[in-house]
């Protein structure tokens, strides 16, 4: 633990004078400040949108960046050191290689975890002094959710330059898992989710699927007509909805976005339209697990790459 | 003897390429062993695999008795690698700092060690501003800290300057009544005369000749008074030869 605390300071005094995290951090401001600046200039005024108006926009954008940002900076947590051998003399001294992936890795997850937080709590706390705070439970949830993608990603990007084949295969792998990540691989989910839910209403007809599978009241007691002997006790089958989204979690990307969905009153009822039966408990249960396996699983493969990289 | 460091069948290959085959070496406690032979002949690797940051394809590397740990230094080891890199952004405080920290070195080891390299007159400075003979000593420095019972030194003379050298020469000789094992590879014969050595020569990842040189070094007399007789006596016979010339 000694050893891995001390590597993790040695992470962030590097950190801390490289012109990486600063780069870092302008990034991060801008995905922070930009959709509650830029929404304003479409009603062709100047000013700051309130939390509601921002959020949609607010995912979109973190969606894309915060992935990128998290994939390179942990690429090059140990595919720039393992490169030029300056992780070499470190693990020559009483230092594990399990000690110093858990030092670099909390050493680079706080410092740039700090910058995070400050360019999100700058841009709420903006927002929330000028237009209110209503809304705001949703930013914190949309800034943690964020995190939680960025420290997944980040994983990701660390177990592809552990293996210490260099900064630019590093960077390259990352770049494609990017794009496998928050393009093909979000969009076939979704393109999955579409499909699994109900067609919209009026299209089936007047007197279509939607409104035989409505729930009929009668007599106080509200029974699915189209299995009037169903039993409350039966166990249920997993709805579309719970299917939707178990596939979602298959991507941290679809997870972040299912995150800030699931979590905000005003986005909760869209969500519901899209995953009807996906929004119980069981929702939470799915999300949950999904981002254990995403927060561990890079993690645990990134260590396993590194104490087998030659480093000599 | 003590028992040191034991290459028993070492074998180390990349890819299609033999690096280091069989080798079979006893460095006991309280000697020097130096490692000879021309460019590619396995010197470095046969120290990159005593460190255990490279793991063997064949056989295995005991210290005092016990497998060198794959992967992990053992918490006994000093290396200096043939390239020693530092990471720029540090000053060279910082990386004693972290050095010192890492080892549990004492005030005393460390002015010591400051005192072997010269090192603390740039200590403020970081390490992307230095020259590669500071660079060398900040290596050396973080190979001595410490007082290891294992010293594995690639070059350790290159690029220092007289006083140095004779610091250093100094160091060595004290860790070796202390009981080190030190296993120094290098291509100068003359800075490894005066301890009295144990010099196995390597070529093309084979060992030719393992054999100790007689203390008064070179001008005692005889084929093996010195590293560079030994050296020249076992590239001109072939290996079986050697070998049977070293019994």
């Amino acid at each position: 633990m000694a050893a891995a605390l001390l590597v993790a300071r040695r992470e962030v005094r590097l950190l801390r004078r490289s012109r990486a995290t600063l780069g870092a951090g302008v990034l991060l401001a801008a995905v922070a400040w930009l959709p509650a600046v830029l929404l304003p200039l479409r009603r062709g005024t100047l000013g700051i949108a309130p939390f509601p108006e921002i959020l949609p926009l607010q995912i979109a954008l973190a969606a894309v960046v915060l992935p990128l940002l998290a994939l390179l900076a942990g690429a090059e947590l140990f595919a720039g050191e393992l490169e030029d051998g300056s992780l070499v003399p470190a693990l020559t001294l009483p230092i594990s290689r399990r000690a110093c992936f858990a030092g670099k890795g909390l050493g680079r997850a706080a410092t740039l975890g700090a910058v995070y937080l400050a360019a999100f709590a700058s841009a709420g706390l903006a927002v929330a002094a000028v237009r209110g705070p209503t809304g705001w439970q949703d930013w914190v949830v949309v800034t943690g959710a964020g995190l939680l993608v960025s420290l997944s990603t980040g994983g990701i990007g660390a177990a592809l330059g552990a293996a210490g084949s260099g900064r630019v295969r590093a960077f390259g792998a990352a770049l494609v898992t990017w794009i496998v990540l928050v393009f093909a691989l979000d969009a076939l989910l979704l393109t999955a989710v579409v499909a699994l839910a109900p067609p919209p209403p009026g299209a089936i007809g007047e007197h279509g699927h939607e409104e035989l599978a409505a729930p009929r009241s009668a007599g106080g007691t509200e029974m699915p007509i189209h299995d009037p002997h169903a039993r409350a006790a039966e166990p249920e089958e997993p709805t579309a909805g719970a299917l939707s989204a178990r596939l979602l979690a298959l991507s941290p990307v679809s997870l972040f976005r299912l995150t800030c969905l699931a979590a905000s009153p005003d986005l909760r009822p869209r969500l519901a339209l899209a995953m009807p039966g996906g929004t119980g408990a069981g929702l939470w249960s799915t999300i949950v697990a999904g981002w254990l396996i995403w927060l561990a699983g890079p993690l645990a493969a990134g260590l396993r790459r590194f104490l087998r990289a030659d480093l000599s | 003897m003590t028992a040191g460091l034991r290459f028993a069948g070492v074998g180390r290959r990349f890819g299609d390429r033999v690096a280091l085959r069989e080798l079979e070496l006893d460095c006991p406690a309280g000697t020097l062993t130096g490692l000879v032979g021309p460019n590619g002949a396995g010197k470095s690797t046969a120290l990159a695999l005593a460190t255990g940051l490279l793991p063997p394809t064949a056989g295995a590397v005991l210290f005092r008795g016990k497998p060198v740990r794959p992967r992990d230094a053992p918490e006994t080891t000093g290396y200096l690698p043939q390239r020693s890199a530092f990471h720029p952004a540090l000053t060279v405080g910082e990386v004693v700092g972290f050095t010192v920290a890492a080892r549990g070195a004492t005030d005393d080891g460390r002015r010591r060690a400051l005192a072997v390299t010269g090192l603390g007159e740039v200590s403020g400075r970081f390490v992307g501003e230095l020259s590669g003979g500071w660079v060398r000593r900040l290596g050396l420095l973080s190979a001595l800290l410490g007082s290891p019972a294992l010293l594995l030194l690639d070059e350790p003379f290159v690029g220092l300057d007289p006083e140095t050298h004779d610091r250093l020469v100094g160091h060595l000789e004290e860790c070796l009544e202390s009981g080190a094992t030190i296993v120094m590879a290098s291509h100068d014969f003359e800075v490894l005369d005066p301890f009295g050595p144990t010099i196995a020569v390597l070529d093309e990842g084979s060992l030719r000749l393992a054999a100790r040189v007689a203390c008064g070094g070179a001008g005692a007399g005889g084929p093996l008074a010195s590293s560079r007789a030994v050296y020249r006596h076992a590239l001109a016979a072939d290996p079986v030869t050697a070998r049977e010339g070293a019994r």
